[in-house]
């Protein structure tokens, strides 16, 4: 398997919630010395195992808050997982949000010269591609201006323009390459094409089911921070789809977790997002209570098949 | 010390002067007194503690202008580098959760932007020299030995402060405290031989109080350190780096889901 370029085994990511978190040390001391009751903390991921090899274009769809941004910081190494192993080969070059490292006061050169070399381009490599830079984010005449003066749009296209120059060998991207206007946006998704027939491999979260459709060689879907399913993309697009018909707002994040433990226990692996999405309809309903869950498990094909 | 970890960091020297140039410049390009301010600075506060220490309390301390302000620029590195990385981190807080590069790059900048700044103070040293006449004694040329033990003591404190105050957010205020009263402590505005025998050998456990005590021998009294005071400081300087390293590196990671 030496194509492999990413690999993640059983990760996990949890955070501690925010509005019991101790951010000072005063509150760390008062909390210590009133022993209050430990934080409550939220699994963003839950026991994510997949591997993508050289080349491949994967594409992750899901929710807002099912874990796809945190998963890709995760790939990114940019936050540790709390449980688990990941391996990369390569260079990993994050679109993530664009940008985020611009700083207002400096001009544009300044920023391409910063950003760039914090995305581990070569110094001289830099400087030789400013011009280049400069005119792909049709921003020449404002080569001296400070960034803070710009709009959105163009704060964008000088991010991306830059992070193109990166030369990665994975490339992570977060819905960055809707950028600017219809135009640029074009121009972008070309570069993109460019880079993905230059054997680049390719980590891609959208809510653009038809870019997973027509791009994407195998897509992922994720759901509340467990893997719902993987495969080819027209599969997860539509379980996917079914996923957002059904999915109400009221599905409590407690119950899905809980659920969630009782397929680890019980069939060894996270729930696939159908099951789970069947289970929350009849708990809503009224037809079963969570503490049926683990007897209609046990009940279930899958379970048979394994114990026998 | 993992060395792949100290490759990276060298790898990205080019990006560590990068910041660190940028931080000077970002300082002077908005304000109106421009590049001079960081001269006009420590004479003012060489101005007002002149004024106190010479006139109200009288000390009689020889060329005290230039004694008061080889202090002064000492001192400041050292409290401008810590006070600065306390903040480096968080306040670069949607670069480092968005692009991967080594976190330690961040503080070692913020110090060599003191540094580069204490240099600029220099000047206004020079100048006094030249203006006052003041004969420099030869081993003056030593104050480069005793920028060493200065750097790892400012990099040793900076690289812990800058992660625990990302996950304590009073850290760099409580710091700024402690830097205050540090100033006090440590023989800037007097010398050492103003405090009975058991007292100084208290206030020369402080590293700070070695290397600014070098720098006035070095500069003024023509004095070169006893083997005594060189050992204890680097050995401490050291120790203080190598703890502040691994801190560093063990909340690193951590750190960043506080963000």
């Amino acid at each position: 398997m030496s194509d492999v370029v990413i690999e993640l085994k059983n990760i996990y990511k949890t955070f501690k919630l925010n509005y019991k978190e101790k951010t000072t040390v005063y509150e760390t001391l008062v909390t210590t010395v009133k022993k209050k009751s430990p934080s409550q903390t939220f699994n963003a991921l839950s026991n994510i195992s997949f591997s993508v090899k050289k080349g491949e274009m994967l594409g992750i769809i899901g929710h807002n808050g099912s874990g796809k941004s945190t998963l890709l910081k995760v790939i990114c190494h940019i936050l540790p997982p709390s449980q688990g192993s990941i391996k990369t080969k390569g260079k990993i070059i994050p679109f993530l949000q664009l940008g985020s490292g611009f700083n207002g006061d400096l001009t544009a050169i300044e920023n391409i010269k910063m950003y760039g070399m914090i995305l581990g381009i070569q110094k001289n490599k830099i400087a030789k591609k400013i011009p280049e830079i400069l005119e792909y984010a049709e921003l020449e005449s404002f080569k001296d201006t400070k960034v803070k003066h710009f709009s959105s749009g163009m704060f964008a296209r000088l991010a991306f323009a830059t992070a193109i120059q990166s030369e990665p060998d994975i490339l992570v991207i977060d819905e960055t390459l809707s950028v600017g206007d219809l135009a640029f946006q074009q121009k972008s998704f070309n570069t993109f094409l460019d880079i993905k027939k230059q054997n680049t491999t390719i980590i891609y979260v959208t809510h653009n089911l038809d870019d997973v459709l027509r791009l994407c060689d195998r897509a992922i879907l994720l759901y509340k921070g467990f893997v719902g399913d993987v495969g080819d993309p027209k599969l997860i697009v539509d379980k996917y789809k079914t996923v957002v018909e059904k999915s109400p707002d009221y599905i409590e994040e407690s119950l899905a977790k809980e659920i969630g433990v009782y397929y680890q226990k019980i069939l060894k692996r996270p729930p696939d997002v159908i099951g789970m999405l069947d289970h929350f309809y009849r708990i809503k309903k009224g037809e079963i209570s969570l503490n049926d869950i683990p007897s209609i498990l046990k009940n279930s094909e899958e379970y048979v098949s394994i114990h026998g | 010390m993992s060395w792949f970890y100290l490759k990276s960091v060298y790898d990205n020297r080019s990006l560590i002067w990068l910041l660190a140039v940028t931080d000077l410049r970002l300082r002077y390009r908005n304000s109106v007194l421009g590049f001079f301010w960081s001269i006009l600075e420590p004479l003012l506060m060489l101005t007002v503690l002149y004024v106190v220490f010479s006139f109200i309390l009288r000390s009689n301390i020889q060329n005290y202008p230039l004694f008061l302000l080889t202090g002064l620029i000492v001192w400041n590195a050292f409290s401008r580098g810590t006070v600065m990385s306390s903040n480096c981190i968080l306040a670069r807080g949607g670069i480092v959760l968005n692009a991967f590069f080594p976190r330690i790059v961040l503080p070692i900048s913020a110090v060599i932007t003191s540094f580069l700044m204490m240099f600029f103070e220099m000047l206004v040293y020079i100048a006094f020299v030249i203006i006052f006449h003041f004969q420099s004694p030869p081993v003056a040329i030593l104050v480069p030995f005793s920028l060493i033990p200065l750097f790892l003591l400012t990099l040793g404190i900076s690289l812990p402060l800058s992660t625990l105050n990302v996950i304590y957010r009073d850290i760099s205020y409580i710091w700024n405290v402690i830097v205050q009263a540090g100033f006090f402590l440590t023989p800037i505005i007097y010398t050492i031989d103003i405090f009975p025998k058991n007292i100084q050998s208290i206030i020369m456990l402080n590293p700070m109080a070695h290397v600014i005590n070098w720098v006035h021998d070095f500069t003024l009294f023509n004095k070169i350190p006893t083997f005594g005071s060189i050992i204890f400081t680097f050995g401490v300087s050291i120790i203080v780096f190598v703890i502040g390293y691994t801190v560093f590196r063990r909340l690193e990671d951590t750190m960043v889901d506080k963000l």
